[in-house]
């Protein structure tokens, strides 16, 4: 099946053509590996990364909210696969804390973010500096 | 088993491509949407890792919950009238640096530890034994949690009440 695809794309000289067997070649390479729990922490180890992104790069503060929601995802990803992995459900328990406690801060943030947004009427977090001095 | 490995490939792809939307977009309301894939795709992740009942909470809790509170949030605090729905960035050269070398250390870490893992076991049951741990041993933790859900409630509650 690759040496046949290969000799097809030597004997075409489209790019696209060439782009396309070099993609599958790549899935079938991938597909082909078994999954185990480094890609699942990657993954995670990724997400967890673009949520210091967000949090970095962004001034709005329920854009900072979202943020910090993916990370606790991203650690919820590791959570599970670590107790999917250890046959040990006690991960599972520390993600339905980690989501109690993400509900709860959004709860209080969003009223915070509410109130604020009442008082300066603005969410960008360079303005909100009433407690600098 | 090569369907596993496909479904793993669609969900990890959705969920970075839909995390960088909510990072990057420019609206607000895109990027709270974008999040709804991302928890979706999560919570696939969590179906393929045999936490069925976690990958239900996330559905029950963050999409049906949390992300309608952030989508009131924005309803809540943006004029309709003016556009300053949009946000600009800032940063953003350091802030990519600093992420990159927080991922390359953590992968860096992965690869170089030995995990003392076992193979999967397909289909064991998870909802009598994540019951069992939280009556058993995680009896106090999760009475805090709830201790703790009912303070942010009032809490919020106070915070979002028009003050004379």
């Amino acid at each position: 099946m690759n040496l046949w695809l290969f000799i097809l794309m030597l004997s075409s000289c489209d790019i696209r053509f060439i782009l396309l067997v070099l993609f599958l070649n790549l899935s079938l390479l991938l597909i082909n590996i078994m999954i185990d729990i480094n890609f699942y922490l990657i993954l995670s180890a990724i997400l967890f990364a673009i949520g210091v992104i967000g949090v970095l790069v962004r001034r709005n503060a329920i854009i900072i909210f979202m943020c910090i929601e993916l990370m606790l995802n991203a650690v919820n990803i590791s959570l599970v696969s670590f107790s999917s992995f250890l046959g040990n459900s006690s991960g599972q328990i520390f993600v339905f804390f980690v989501m109690t406690v993400a509900a709860a801060e959004a709860a209080i943030g969003l009223a915070i973010v509410i109130s604020l947004f009442r008082n300066k009427e603005t969410l960008n977090i360079d303005e909100i500096n009433i407690l600098k001095w | 088993m090569i369907y596993y490995t496909i479904l793993f490939y669609v969900f990890a792809v959705l969920a970075v491509a839909t995390a960088f939307y909510v990072v990057f977009a420019k609206n607000v309301i895109h990027s709270a949407f974008a999040l709804f894939g991302t928890l979706f795709a999560v919570a696939g992740l969590f179906v393929l890792l045999n936490a069925d009942f976690i990958a239900i909470t996330q559905i029950m809790v963050y999409v049906g919950g949390i992300l309608v509170l952030m989508i009131f949030g924005v309803m809540l605090t943006t004029k309709i009238a003016d556009i300053d729905i949009h946000t600009k960035n800032l940063n953003r050269i350091p802030a990519i640096l600093f992420s990159t070398g927080i991922t390359v250390i953590l992968i860096f870490i992965l690869f170089t530890t030995k995990w003392n893992i076992k193979p999967q076991v397909q289909n064991q049951e998870t909802v009598s034994q994540i019951g069992k741990l939280m009556l058993t041993t995680y009896l106090l933790p999760f009475e805090i949690a709830s201790i703790v859900l009912l303070v942010a409630l009032v809490g919020s509650a106070m915070y979002a009440r028009k003050t004379k």
